[in-house]
């Protein structure tokens, strides 16, 4: 019993530290090749891309991942509570933006279903 | 090092109560991280603590937040593996509707005359809040406006886009998910998935696709439109 929750706690610092690395990775990589991509995006797409190979590293990170991905709002808290500085600024133009967020909004999602029926219905493939 | 141990365990606490509200309200406009966030307010104003310094405490959800996005790299393998066939047609109308959405914000709010930083946030407002921050961070953005107005933007499509869309016999579910996750990120994604599963997976992968997306084309649309 005591081994396997030993084995268990191996694998998860082993998915967190997978993870810290392909953020590292990202990091290295937006700052040599100078991409405007946020390093852990990189680091995101070099972890899809390991984990659909390798059975082994998708067992590995299945632990980490999953907590890290169930807990994602509770780390957009602290820069969200920065928001209280732009109030004055949501204040002035209050109207103009909930407008062009539904606007945008709709337009987004009506767009992309269309173009995703026509493609489907084109019969583009992977 | 205790402020910041305080402030770590009071942040994942207040998101904790927040997200057991939201469980026991399941509506869009009962958002957990607007909740979380409310409390945090409430709490910084009765210690006087200002939102910068509570901000520099919190570095190690500030980390975290980045190993959550690397994060989503095995649930975005899965969901491609998943989707099979339909995977070229599924990115190709996201690059498409992300495209459109992120332009558009840029040109409307450049027409209504908007200051700088709204304009920045209003094209970030595209991608998951998660993605916003990181890009607005990558170019100097405003990252706390770019996440207050994902939050509002997923309300509007989670409020909005499923309805409108069963209104217009739009119920394909891979149709109806890619256009939600799209437009409405996390708010309409834990929505749909609540009500209709296999809309709600494609919404899911949408969201992390469209996140991936915004990341190369917000800070090269705004370059060339503003």
């Amino acid at each position: 019993m005591a081994s396997k929750q030993l084995g268990s706690a191996a694998t998860f610092l082993g998915g967190v530290a997978a993870l810290f690395l392909a953020r590292e990775v990202g990091v290295i990589l937006a700052l040599t090749t100078g991409l405007p991509v946020p390093a852990a995006v990189l680091g995101l797409l070099l972890i899809a891309l390991a984990s659909g190979v390798s059975p082994w590293l998708r067992r590995l990170l299945a632990a980490a991942s999953s907590l890290f991905v169930r807990w994602l709002g509770a780390f957009i808290v602290p820069p969200f509570v920065g928001l209280a500085m732009f109030l004055p600024l949501l204040g002035d133009h209050g109207p103009v933006v909930f407008g062009i967020l539904v606007l945008t909004t709709l337009l987004g999602a009506g767009t992309t279903a269309g173009c995703y029926l026509l493609f489907r219905s084109r019969g583009v493939r992977a | 090092m205790t402020i910041v141990l305080i402030v770590t365990a009071g942040t994942l606490l207040a998101y904790w109560a927040a997200l057991k509200v939201a469980a026991a309200v399941p509506h869009p406009l009962v958002n957990p991280v607007l909740l979380a966030a409310l409390g945090i307010w409430l709490a910084l104003w009765l210690t006087g603590m200002t939102p910068s310094a509570y901000r520099a405490a919190a570095g190690p959800l500030v980390l975290a937040l980045e190993l959550a996005i690397v994060a989503l790299g095995v649930p975005l393998a899965d969901r491609l593996k998943a989707l099979k066939g339909r995977a070229l047609p599924a990115f190709c109308a996201l690059l498409v509707g992300t495209s459109v959405t992120i332009a558009a914000g840029i040109g409307l709010a450049r027409l209504a005359g908007l200051p700088v930083p709204l304009v920045e946030a209003l094209s970030a407002k595209t991608v998951s809040s998660g993605f916003a921050i990181a890009i607005m961070e990558r170019i100097g953005g405003p990252a706390a406006l770019a996440a207050g107005l994902v939050v509002a933007t997923g309300m509007i499509g989670a409020l909005t886009v499923p309805p409108l869309f069963r209104r217009l016999g739009l119920t394909a579910p891979d149709a109806l998910g890619l256009a939600a996750g799209q437009s409405g990120h996390v708010v309409a994604t834990d929505a749909l998935l609540r009500t209709d599963r296999a809309s709600g997976e494609y919404s899911a992968l949408a969201l992390i696709i469209t996140g991936l997306l915004g990341s190369v084309l917000v800070p090269l649309l705004l370059g060339l439109l503003t």
